[in-house]
């Protein structure tokens, strides 16, 4: 009868150690994927703002309306909605009316923080803009924050915020 | 089957499955403490930095530093980027600067600092 009561008290503290050495590895499990997400988002974060800020900056008086699609198709979030309205509001009539034209080179790209769905980046481009009349084209060496997000649709990198510094 | 026989197969099996999430526990905490020391060089290195660029402002002006970035890490080495407004007398102007670090003594040191022109 004793030992048969040893042996369920064994179990028992069997049985608890395996549930918290579970959850213990568990939780280590689910910190090791955040990280390797969130390692993941810095690169592709950084590619994608390097490659998304010339197209969010780029646009020619001729073919403006289609500059501003591409530049739709990049955005996300509350942000899309912001910049669409700049955009087609200030951007593409000044663009026509002064026979504008705008691109911008990036140089650099720092990672402020990533986390597996949010890349705070810092973008330092050059851009250089035309217009009708001015003697040659300005050029301006300028620096910005950019934050990234995926796509809801496919998961793809888009820009979700840009903040001139 | 014997109780006492199923009592023995049910502690034989927690015992193995208890031995395996040790095992898987030791290299997850490994795999752990690599990740957060990597974050926490990488964020030394930010700050070192930030440190600098106020601290060894040129002589009759001002740092205000906007933005900082990891550009690369690897090993003792590290390359930031950084986003800041020069106040030089009444006037201002951007800032954008590169800068190479090295870790000695466990601490990030700025070996070299470039403007990005």
């Amino acid at each position: 009868m004793t030992r048969l009561l040893r042996g369920r008290w064994l179990l028992v503290a069997l049985g608890i150690l395996t549930i918290a050495a579970a959850v213990v590895v568990g939780q280590l499990a689910y910190r090791a994927v955040v990280a390797a997400e969130s390692d993941a988002a810095a690169r592709d974060g950084a590619a994608a703002a390097a490659a998304l800020t010339p197209v969010l900056l780029g646009y020619d008086w001729r073919t403006v309306d289609a500059d501003a699609e591409h530049i739709d198709g990049v955005t996300t979030g509350p942000f899309a909605v912001q910049n669409h309205a700049i955009v087609a509001g200030l951007v593409v009539p000044a663009a026509v009316d002064g026979h504008a034209a705008s691109s911008a080179t990036v140089s650099r790209v720092g990672v402020v923080t990533a986390t597996p769905d949010h890349v705070e980046t810092v973008v330092l481009y050059t851009q250089t803009t035309t217009r009708e009349g001015d003697p040659a084209p300005r050029r301006d060496a300028r620096s910005a924050r950019v934050v990234l997000e995926p796509s809801p649709d496919d998961g793809r990198w888009l820009v979700a915020g840009f903040d001139a510094l | 089957m014997p109780p006492s026989r199923t009592g023995t197969r049910a502690a034989l099996l927690l015992g193995v499955l208890l031995g395996a999430l040790v095992v898987a526990g030791v290299v997850l905490a490994v795999v752990d403490s690599r990740a957060a020391a990597l974050d926490a060089d990488g964020a030394a290195a930010v700050a070192a930095v930030r440190t600098y660029l106020t601290e060894h402002a040129p002589a009759g002006s001002a740092v205000v530093v906007r933005s900082v970035g990891l550009v690369t890490l690897d090993g003792d080495s590290a390359w930031v980027t950084a986003a800041a407004r020069l106040s030089e007398a009444s006037a201002q102007r951007a800032w954008r600067v590169d800068a190479a670090l090295v870790r000695r003594d466990g601490r990030w040191l700025v070996g070299d600092l470039a403007e990005v022109p």
